[in-house]
């Protein structure tokens, strides 16, 4: 693996959202940031329930919210990506011999370090606020490591399936609309019907994202039993995958 | 080095997207296979230029992909010795909101250089592409000319040890060009193996050192340049003649927009061209190097006995200047026909031209020009170019014979 490459393709990624603008890379600040504060200020101020035992309050909702929204955001757009990357890079990959598990994990990358960017600046958002924080902030490098792997896997998983269906574009869009309104990011967990509370122990949005709750709502320590689960599964997921992305390259490249 | 060893690349070619989805659920066969590259075979050592010539949809682009492997071959292998840089990916990545400058390190990187190589050879990089302060502007406000200029330099700078070269070098203005083709040799002759892949017949000629030709994705020829751009002129030609037996009897390739008018010519038509041909003695084909004996062959049919009749010729290049012209009553060999009569006309001579695309405009006409009668007149009615040399290589346009000699000093009077 050419580490350079892949760093460069990360920058490129960055930059290519942000050359020709005038502000630049302030919007990678100002865009996370307004949105924060519109669902801090709403949810927190204007309409939001009260949510009990939580560390932030009045705020408590807010922050279980954005909480749940920010990692979830990085998880589904990291799929969608990752579904049309092969196609999004063509004009490279049809010219220049680049290992297409490379070009995948580039968009893992960017997805990855916007999330703990933006979850940075939500922390600080959250301490000006005077709320406190809690010492679970320390495994949030591994819990986002833990949800990318299996976003890894499911957007290799739509990578190969578009070659042979353009519509799994559409559909990943579709499904993961769907899913998010089956994680509790919007909604409490305990203010569902029974048995959706006990499906939950099958989705796997769900198990990162009541750690992201846990750390920043309760203040409590992530599950380390669920992080290893989730990392050891994770990872075995995306070694299936990149052996399949392998063995269908053939394919995938005359595609293209 | 690159070893191709039995190279075979097919292609399915589905009519809707949708049958590779039904394929895999129905189990049933709903492509068409496309072979693509079929045994293909060869190798090229260092210091070696390759030469792949063929038609259009012959295989070059699919065999370039698999060299640059970009594309992985059904059967056969393809084992390559160090990088392989292709010019053909000329600008492929260029972020064109960053600079030039910026731009260097991604492409660099693309290309297979380690951040420490780009550093050492970034200004280098700039020197060679001759953007001046423009490297610091944004890639979009390039010329396409200039974009390719920072391209090739990087390309060239990756320091590959195989260069796949496309048709790419058609680019730049003539300045550049020859530098791109100076590094080029220079490359070559440093140890490094280039494919060139061209249409550019006369190129193949001079740069190459075996060459093969591409027919339906096979090789069907392997040898020398020249050998191979006759064969090559042979397939085109044998394509044409089954064209021409469509074709009105009279043959031209000039503007299409009046193709039926200058196909058929114009003129009384007492005596009339039937068909015509070119070909070079050496070569047997409608290219031909230049210095090579070849013969403009005309069939001519008179309607009415004609007691002087007279066959002009004249050659023009490719911007329609005239270059040579002369015919039968220059020549001191005038025509007669009896009515009805059928003849053939040869008109040899040396092509003593510089390499390049001709034309040729034939007509009959009385006297020693066309302006009192004129039976037929025809433009452009032979199309034939010039690439490579016989004997020793020559500026301008025509050969003239010089010879060189060495006396004592002063006494030459």
């Amino acid at each position: 693996m050419n580490f350079a490459l892949l760093w460069h393709f990360v920058k490129q990624d960055f930059s290519d959202r942000y050359s020709g603008v005038a502000l630049g890379r302030a919007w990678l600040l100002l865009t996370p940031m307004l949105q924060i504060l519109i669902f801090i200020v709403i949810f927190g101020g204007l309409i939001g329930p009260r949510l009990p035992n939580t560390l932030a309050g009045e705020y408590g909702y807010s922050v279980y919210l954005v909480s749940g929204i920010l990692p979830w955001t990085a998880f589904a757009s990291t799929i969608s990506r990752l579904t049309t990357v092969f196609f999004d890079k063509r004009a490279i990959l049809s010219k220049v011999p680049i290992s297409l598990t490379m070009i995948a994990l580039h968009i893992v990358l960017v997805e990855s370090i916007t999330l703990g960017f933006t979850l940075g600046l939500f922390t600080l958002l959250v301490l000006a606020l005077s709320v406190p924080v809690s010492i679970g902030l320390l495994a949030l490098p591994l819990l986002i490591i833990c949800q990318q792997l299996m976003a890894f896997a499911l957007g290799l998983v739509g990578a190969i399936l578009m070659v042979f269906l353009r519509d799994v574009r559409e559909m990943v869009g579709v499904v993961t609309m769907l899913w998010f309104w089956m994680v509790p990011i919007v909604y409490t967990i305990d203010s569902v019907p029974q048995f959706m509370q006990s499906m939950q122990a099958f989705n796997p949005a769900w198990w990162f994202i009541s750690e992201y709750h846990q750390i920043f709502v309760y203040g409590a320590l992530p599950d380390m039993v669920n992080l290893l689960q989730m990392f050891a599964g994770g990872a075995m997921a995306v070694a299936g995958m990149v052996w399949l992305l392998s063995r269908s390259e053939h394919q995938i490249r005359d595609a293209l | 080095m690159i070893t191709v060893e039995h190279v075979s690349k097919q292609y399915r070619v589905y009519r809707r997207h949708s049958d590779r989805l039904r394929e895999l659920l129905l189990r049933r066969k709903l492509h068409d296979v496309k072979l693509a590259i079929q045994e293909v075979d060869f190798k090229l050592e260092d210091g070696r230029v390759l030469g792949v010539i063929g038609r259009n949809g012959a295989g070059k682009s699919t065999l370039l992909k698999l060299v640059m492997g970009v594309i992985l071959p059904d059967q056969g292998s393809i084992t390559l010795s160090g990088r392989v840089t292709g010019l053909l990916e000329l600008g492929t990545g260029f972020n064109s909101d960053l600079s030039g400058y910026d731009n260097i390190a991604f492409n660099a990187a693309l290309l297979g250089m380690t951040p420490m190589e780009v550093e050492k050879q970034r200004q280098a990089i700039i020197d060679f592409s001759e953007l001046g302060a423009a490297i610091h502007h944004p890639v979009r406000t390039y010329s396409s000319g200039m974009t390719m200029r920072l391209a090739f330099s990087i390309a060239i700078h990756a320091n590959p040890s195989c260069l796949v070269v496309d048709e790419a070098l058609a680019v730049g203005d003539a300045h550049f060009q020859q530098k791109c083709v100076q590094r080029i040799k220079d490359f070559r002759d440093s140890g490094g193996a280039i494919l060139f892949v061209s249409h550019d017949m006369n190129a193949v000629k001079v740069l190459c050192d075996s060459t093969i030709v591409l027919e339906e994705g096979r090789t069907v020829f392997s040898g020398t340049p020249d050998d191979a751009v006759n064969y090559y002129n042979r397939l085109i030609a044998d394509m044409d003649k089954q064209e021409m037996s469509l074709e009105s009897p009279v043959r031209s390739l000039s503007d299409p927009l009046n193709e039926d008018v200058s196909r058929a010519g114009y003129g009384t038509g007492v005596i009339k061209f039937q068909g015509s041909s070119f070909r070079g003695l050496a070569s047997g084909g409608a290219i031909v190097s230049s210095g090579e004996i070849s013969e403009f062959v005309f069939d001519l049919r008179a309607q009415e006995a004609l007691a002087s009749v007279t066959l002009g010729i004249m050659i023009r290049d490719r911007l329609g200047q005239d270059i040579y012209g002369t015919n039968t009553f220059f020549l001191e060999r005038p025509l007669s026909f009896e009515a009805g009569e059928q003849r053939t006309i040869v008109i040899r001579m040396a092509i003593n031209l510089a390499p390049g695309h001709y034309t040729l405009t034939a007509a009959l006409h009385d006297g020693d020009n066309h302006l009192t009668h004129c039976y037929h007149w025809c433009d452009n009615l032979i199309e034939f170019e010039v690439a490579g040399y016989i004997g020793p290589r020559f500026g301008g346009i025509c050969r003239l014979e010089p010879s060189v000699h060495m006396v004592a000093a002063g006494r030459h009077d």
